[in-house]
Formats: structure tokens, C-alpha cells, sequence
């Protein structure tokens, strides 16, 4: 038997298994291989490159100031712009910043541009924006030969935070208040006449009517309202020495009543009436008669005066009254007194009383005894005037005027003792009182600086002016988004009885009548008949400030008659208070302008109820305070 | 059934040579000198090829696996060499060529204080590769503006195998007020 070599065979056995094996290997290297992810290195690398440039770019920027750009494009920043001299050594972000700020944004572009076309490679674009509170604002975008941001393929961005900038606010800037020192207040002051009466059998009714006007008031214009019955004549009107009578009057409504005389309404309105009135103390004087019945007044008689006056606080008059103190055998008492630092003491009166007093009286104002008696009364009754004390109160004088310096006085009365002992010295036995009658009142008016922390208070006067003479009359008026101090109704009528006032606001309903009274809202009903003043308060808590407020009135009831009708001539009177002073406004490059719009500010919020005569101002200078605007953001964007 | 036939073939041998016979072997067209083209030949021929192809292409890849890492590692080296130079003042603070430690050329960020570049002219070649780390590379670093260029390293070789390049754009303070816009442009490469 042949030896056959079985090998052969084997052979093609053993190199198929192999290379199976072998190719395993080597497809699961190939495939470990290739997962590594090669990404294209000259992309990366461009990336970074640009990265690098933008980040590089914006760190010189911020590094180089003002002084080292282009001294033509300077100079002409300097010149056209709010970029000054002193600015020269501000880095470019910060004068980008000031531009932007002030809206010139155009040489703003000029600098970016100037200083990033020759580092940033050709083949790149940028950009610059900044963005403050608002949208981002394009300061400059490259263009030409640079590819724009649509045709990158990748873009960068740097930013850099600037502070102290704002869009449309100067960034030195100036903001002012201001206060009036003095003002004039255009005022309307209403002077009642009192419903009164009379006189009979055809013999005089007199009335006398005195009122006092500020000092340094100046009077626009001035009308009597009569309202009065009378037959046949007016004996005459006086105001101060001037005298006026029937022909004067334009009587608006005039009726004869046959056996009861004329119920008449008219109005003096004239330069001479104007002019018969002043400053201070006045006095008016009208007498009337009535042949058929009696003279009386009428609801709706005053006098309206149109003033402007300096004095815009009423003078501040008080009254210390002491303590009743009854001592054995001696009584005394010390009563401190205060008048605001700067006032001006207008007037000052002192009153002692004093009871069982055996010895002596000693009144002491401070440090200097002004009164002393060793054999007094023993019931002693002293009055003191203004020049006997004042001299005595802690005060300056200038021009006749006494100003407080603002310390505290004191008033000491000693009965029956020597103030500078403990012992009653002068041999007094029994009680000795002093009596709470006895005080000291002071009258002063506040200086104008009061002004620049507070109110003014003004005066208007509304006519009810709707139609004709009714028996319910109603009307409204809208009252200004302003505190309200006080409020009358002034009515007017020629023939009257009793009425009923009501007051209602926007958010209430109208009341109706019902019986013998307003079912809601009333404020006066008259307790008797011919009892309708002629000023009517109104409670404040029926009106509301900046709404439309209504008044119903009625007369003719509870045997009255339709003669007693509501005259459109009935007025609506209030008082309200006005700032005086305007706070920081807005920003403004110079003062000048800071002051002059604060001033106008203050004019605006006067209106037209007062006027500044003298302004006191204060402005700031809002500038190098980074943190008071801002931050804005700069951005400088790259692509390629 | 190779293997039985040839069984049965020495079975039939054998027998034959017994006198016996069961089945007779046939393969017909084999004979040795026809071995080279058998089909099993041709089959471990294509496999062979088939490794042998896929071995090439991995080893080019591989390589260039190789060459990315190596570009990448230039341009990490590159990056910080750069970054130390434009972004810090080195170490210590007021270095000179002999007792520098860490190469520096900014006093602020992207701001090169020209004294500081002319005390690296002061430094040998091999003391700034090894100080930067790169002594298997060679290295170009050019500082320019408008009223300063200054080059350091060896001329730029394009035909290097690996090279890469990164530009920064700088501000050189001359120390007298004087402030110039420019670029430093480092070059690394490896043969």
C-alpha cells in the first residue's frame, strides 16, 4: 500500500482557518482604527484663530485711549461732539460709550473702523454693537471686500462691559430742583355778609362789616354782591371812604312785591370799587330801608375779591394762657414761649391776673424784669402792648421788623415773693393766686424758606351758572386731583325761606327729596325759616378730589313758595393746597438748563393758581458716577 | 468526503492490491503538478490579498491618525506658548535672559513691553525650546508693528512635515507713552 500524505490535504485545512482568523483580527483593528473621529484640523485651527483674533481685538481696544487714534479723526471728535479735551485719556470703549449716549454714533463708527481694518485680516468681517437697556445699536459693520455675516461660515463674539453710559442721557449731566422762596397766589377770598335784619317803619338797617386783607396784596378785582330787600331806596354803601349807591348796582334780578318792597340782586363791579380796596384793615358800611316791610339781607350778599398776595400763610397767631396756681403765702409761675427761628413777631400782648395778693408783683420776660409793683392791688389785672414786651423777647430787629432768633422765652410772675429767693420775702400771710385768665399772645408770620418744604393753600370760587332762578337747583363741579382744605357753598337768593343742601360724588347716586329733607347726602337744613346763611361748610368727606362733585339745593318748602328760587348766582367756593417746590427732574448737559427746567416744572405744578416771584434752586452734577448708568454691553463680532 | 474517499482510495489500493475492490477513487484533473491553481489556492490567494489591503489601508490611517494628533499637540503647544507671552509678564515679574523661568512678554493682556521683548533677544535658541517645552520642534516668533519688527528662532521651514501657525494681535508699549498696534506670529514645526 502506498504511504499517501494525508498533509495535503491538511494543508488547505489549516490556511483557511487562518486566515478567517487572521482577517478577524485585523477588520476588528481597521474598524478600532477608523472609529477615531480626525476631524478636519485646518477648520479647528481657523476657529481658534479666529477666537483668538476676537478676543485679542477687543483687549486692545479697551486698552487704547483716545490720544492714540488718529489725530485728525480726534481733534475733529473733539471739536463736532460732547467729547472733550479732558476725555483724551479714556480708553476707546468708553468714548464709543460717551457717543452712543449722545447719539454720534457716526464718528463712533469712524474709530471702530479706523482702528480694526488693519489688524482684522481681510478675509474676515466684524462688527461693532452695543447694547444698553434697550435694543443693541450697530455702531459699525465691515463691508467691501470683507465677507458679510450671511456668507460665514463660523463667527466669534467679545464683549466688554462699559458703565456710566446711557442711550439719550448725557453722561455729565446736571439735574436741578426748585423751590419758591416767594410766590404770588392768585386767590379768589369771598367776604360773607351775615343774613341780618332789620329795619322797620321805613328807619335805617346798618350794617358795618370789617375784614383784613394780607399786607401786600394786590387787588385784580373786586365785586359787591347785594342781595337785599329794601323799599324805596339805598341810603348808600361805603367802602372805606368811598361812597357808592343805587346807581352803581347792576341788579341782575329786581322785583317789586307790592307792600313788601323790592327783593333785589345785583352785582358793584367796578375800577372804583377795586381801587376803594386795600391791604389791611378795611371796613364797609351799607345802611337800608324799607317803607313797606323790613330791610333785611338776603342769603348771597358778599364781597368777591381777586388778590394776588405775597403773604401766603395766614399770620400764625398764639396764645400761651398760664396755669391757675394758688399758693400759701406767695404764688408764681414760669411759662415758656416759642417763636420759630426767623419769624417775623408781628404783634405781642400780655395779660396778669392775679388774686389775694398782699406784697408785690414781679413779671419777669426772660432775664428782664418788665413790671414790678410793692403795693399792688390785691386783685391786679395788667396789660402788657407789643412795645412794652417786645423789646424783652429773643429777637433781632432790622428795619423796624423784630425777627425771632428762635430760643425759647420764658414769662415768670412772682406774687408775694422775690423771684431770686425761696422764701416768700415780703411778709405775705394768706393765699395768693395766679389766675388762668392770665397769658401771653403772640402773633408772627413764617419766612418764605417754609415754602421750600411745603403747600401753598389757594382759594377758588365757582358760579353754580346753569339756567335760570329754580326752587331746586343743581349743579356740579370738578374738583382738581388736590387736597382739599375746605369748602362753602355761598348761596344766592332775593326772596328766601329755608333750605336744604345736599352734596353727593361720582360714585354715589343722587338723592331725591322725600318728606322734608334730601333722602341722602344732606349737609344743612335749615332749623327755621329765614335761616339760610350765606355760607353753607361743606364736610370735606362728601367730596372727592379730581371727580365731578355735585350740589342740590331747595328752598320752598315748609311754607315757603316758589318765589324762593336758587339764583345761578350761588357759588362754590374751596380752598386746596399746591406744591411749592418740584424735586430732581431729568438730565440735562448744562445747569442753566437743569435750573430752567426745574423752574418749569414749578410753574407747571403752580398753574394757574400761583406764581413765583422768587425760586431758590439746587442742581447737581451727575458725572464720573460709573454706577449711575449702564451697564452697557460692547460686542465686537467676528466671521469668516 | 475527501478525506473517505481517500479512505476508501487506500481501501481500493488495498483491495486492489488484495484483488478487493469496494469504490474506486476518481479525481479527475488533479495531478501534482496542477496544484497551484486549485481552488484552494485561489480562495487563500484572495484572502491573502484581501488582508493584505485592508492592512495597508489601515496602516494609512494610522499614520494619519498620527500626524493629526501630532498637528493637534502643536497647535495645544502653540496656543499656550502664545498665550503666555501675549497674556503674562513671566516669571519672575522683571525677568532677564538668565534668570527667566516661565517666558512672559505682557505686563497687561495683549499689551508687550518692548524692553521685555529685547531681553528675549538675550536668550539662546535652545534656552527658549527648552524653557517652552518644545526641543523636539523648531521654532519662528515674529513681533511686528509699525515702528518694530523683531524676529526670534530659525527661518520657516515650508516643507516640514508637521508645521503650524497662530498670529495674535497685540498692542507694544515702548515705555514712554508710545503705544503701537501689531501681531505676534509664532511658527512651530517638526521635520
Amino acid at each position: 500500500m502506498e504511504n499517501v500524505t494525508i498533509m495535503k490535504t491538511r494543508a488547505g485545512l489549516i490556511f483557511t482557518l487562518d486566515a478567517l482568523i487572521a482577517l478577524m483580527l485585523i477588520m476588528g483593528t481597521y474598524v478600532f482604527v477608523m472609529d477615531y473621529d480626525v476631524r478636519p484640523l485646518q477648520q479647528k485651527t481657523n476657529y481658534q484663530q479666529l477666537h483668538l483674533t476676537s478676543g485679542d481685538g477687543m483687549n486692545i481696544f479697551s486698552k487704547t485711549v483716545f490720544n492714540n487714534i488718529n489725530e485728525t479723526l480726534r481733534d475733529e471728535i473733539i471739536l463736532n461732539t460732547q467729547v472733550n479735551i479732558l476725555d483724551i485719556n479714556k480708553t476707546l470703549p468708553d468714548i464709543i460709550g460717551k457717543l452712543w449716549a449722545y447719539n454720534d454714533t457716526g464718528y463712533a463708527s469712524l474709530i471702530v473702523q479706523q482702528f480694526f481694518e488693519d489688524i482684522i485680516p481681510i478675509d474676515h468681517g466684524y462688527s461693532i454693537k452695543i447694547k444698553g437697556s434697550g435694543d443693541d445699536t450697530s455702531i459699525h459693520t465691515s463691508s467691501g471686500t470683507r465677507p458679510s455675516l450671511a456668507e460665514s461660515k463660523f463667527s466669534v463674539s467679545s464683549y466688554r462691559i462699559i458703565s456710566g453710559y446711557e442711550e439719550d442721557i448725557p453722561s455729565e449731566s446736571f439735574v436741578a430742583s426748585a423751590w419758591a422762596v416767594e410766590a404770588r397766589k392768585n386767590s379768589t377770598k369771598i367776604i360773607p355778609f351775615n343774613l341780618g335784619g332789620s329795619g322797620w317803619g321805613g328807619e335805617n338797617f346798618t350794617v358795618d362789616k370789617y375784614f383784613t386783607l394780607p399786607a401786600n396784596t394786590t387787588i385784580s378785582d373786586a365785586t359787591f354782591v347785594l342781595s337785599i330787600h329794601y323799599y324805596p331806596d339805598i341810603e348808600g354803601i361805603w367802602v372805606n371812604d368811598e361812597y357808592f349807591n343805587e346807581s352803581d348796582v347792576d341788579w341782575i334780578y329786581y322785583e317789586y312785591d307790592a307792600g313788601a318792597g323790592y327783593g333785589a340782586y345785583g352785582t358793584i363791579n367796578s375800577a372804583r370799587l377795586k381801587d376803594s380796596i386795600s391791604s389791611g384793615d378795611n371796613h364797609m358800611k351799607i345802611i337800608i330801608k324799607n317803607g313797606e316791610y323790613n330791610s333785611h339781607l338776603h342769603p348771597g350778599m358778599y364781597l368777591k375779591i381777586q388778590h394776588q398776595s405775597n403773604l401766603l400763610y395766614e399770620p400764625i397767631k398764639k396764645k400761651f394762657y398760664l396755669d391757675n396756681i394758688v399758693g400759701n403765702a406767695a404764688a408764681w409761675q414760669v411759662q415758656a414761649f416759642h417763636i420759630p427761628k426767623g419769624a417775623n413777631i408781628t404783634d405781642a400782648t400780655l395779660h396778669v391776673e392775679g388774686n389775694q395778693v398782699e406784697k408785690k408783683v414781679s413779671i419777669w420776660i426772660n432775664d428782664d424784669e418788665i413790671y414790678s409793683d410793692v403795693s399792688p392791688p390785691s386783685s391786679p389785672n395788667l396789660n402788657f402792648s407789643f412795645s412794652d414786651i417786645i423789646g424783652n423777647i429773643h429777637a433781632t430787629s432790622s428795619s423796624g421788623s423784630y425777627y425771632s432768633t428762635g430760643e425759647t422765652n420764658t414769662l415768670g410772675i412772682y406774687l408775694d415773693m422775690n423771684p431770686l429767693g425761696s422764701l416768700p420775702v415780703t411778709g405775705g400771710i394768706d393765699d395768693c393766686e395766679i389766675s388762668n385768665e392770665s397769658y401771653i399772645e403772640l402773633e408772627y408770620t413764617i419766612p418764605g424758606g417754609i415754602l421750600k418744604y411745603g403747600m401753598i393753600e389757594v382759594t377758588g370760587v365757582e358760579e353754580f351758572n346753569n339756567g335760570g332762578p329754580e326752587l331746586i337747583k343743581k349743579a356740579n363741579f370738578s374738583l382738581p386731583d388736590r387736597e382739599i382744605t375746605k369748602a362753602f357753598i355761598h348761596l344766592a337768593q332775593y326772596y328766601s325761606w329755608r333750605v336744604a343742601v345736599a352734596v353727593w360724588n361720582e360714585d354715589e347716586n343722587e338723592p331725591s327729596w322725600q318728606g322734608n329733607k334730601w333722602t341722602d347726602y344732606q349737609i344743612f337744613l335749615s332749623p327755621t325759616g329765614r335761616a339760610v346763611p350765606t355760607d353753607i361748610y361743606v364736610p370735606l368727606d362728601r367730596l372727592n378730589k379730581g371727580e365731578v362733585n355735585w350740589i342740590k339745593v331747595r328752598d320752598g318748602f315748609l311754607g315757603g313758595s316758589s318765589d324762593n328760587a336758587i339764583l345761578p348766582e350761588s357759588t362754590f367756593e374751596f380752598s386746596m393746597l399746591v406744591p411749592s417746590m418740584v424735586g430732581y427732574g431729568g438730565n440735562f448737559p448744562t445747569k442753566d438748563a437743569a435750573i430752567a427746567d426745574a423752574n418749569s416744572r414749578l410753574d407747571d405744578i403752580l398753574g394757574e393758581y400761583a406764581e413765583a416771584t422768587s425760586i431758590d434752586n439746587e442742581a447737581i452734577s451727575m458725572s464720573q458716577v460709573p454706577w449711575m448708568w449702564g451697564p452697557a454691553y460692547l460686542t465686537l463680532e467676528m466671521w469668516k | 468526503m475527501r478525506e473517505v474517499i481517500c479512505l476508501r482510495y487506500l481501501s481500493a489500493v488495498q483491495k486492489n492490491i488484495q484483488g478487493e475492490s469496494d469504490m474506486v477513487y476518481i479525481n479527475k484533473g488533479v495531478n501534482r503538478k496542477g496544484q497551484t491553481f486549485t481552488s484552494d489556492f485561489f480562495v487563500s490567494a484572495i484572502i491573502f490579498m484581501f488582508i493584505l489591503n485592508i492592512s495597508y489601508i489601515t496602516w494609512n490611517s494610522a499614520q494619519d491618525v498620527t500626524a493629526e494628533f501630532e498637528s493637534d499637540n502643536m497647535q495645544k503647544k502653540i496656543f499656550y506658548i502664545t498665550d503666555m507671552l501675549t497674556r503674562t509678564p513671566g516669571y519672575p515679574y522683571g525677568w532677564n535672559s538668565t534668570d527667566v523661568e516661565l517666558i512672559g512678554l505682557s505686563d497687561s493682556s495683549n499689551m508687550i513691553n518692548s524692553s521685555k521683548l529685547d531681553e528675549l533677544q538675550n536668550m539662546s535658541y535652545y534656552n527658549m525650546t527648552f524653557l517652552w517645552g518644545i526641543t523636539d520642534y523648531e521654532f519662528n516668533l515674529t513681533v511686528s508693528g509699525d515702528y518694530t519688527y523683531k524676529t526670534f528662532g530659525k527661518d520657516i521651514d515650508h516643507d516640514a512635515r508637521h508645521i503650524t501657525h497662530i498670529e495674535r494681535v497685540v498692542l507694544i508699549d515702548y515705555g514712554n507713552g508710545a503705544i503701537d498696534k501689531g501681531y505676534l506670529k509664532y511658527t512651530l514645526w517638526k521635520m
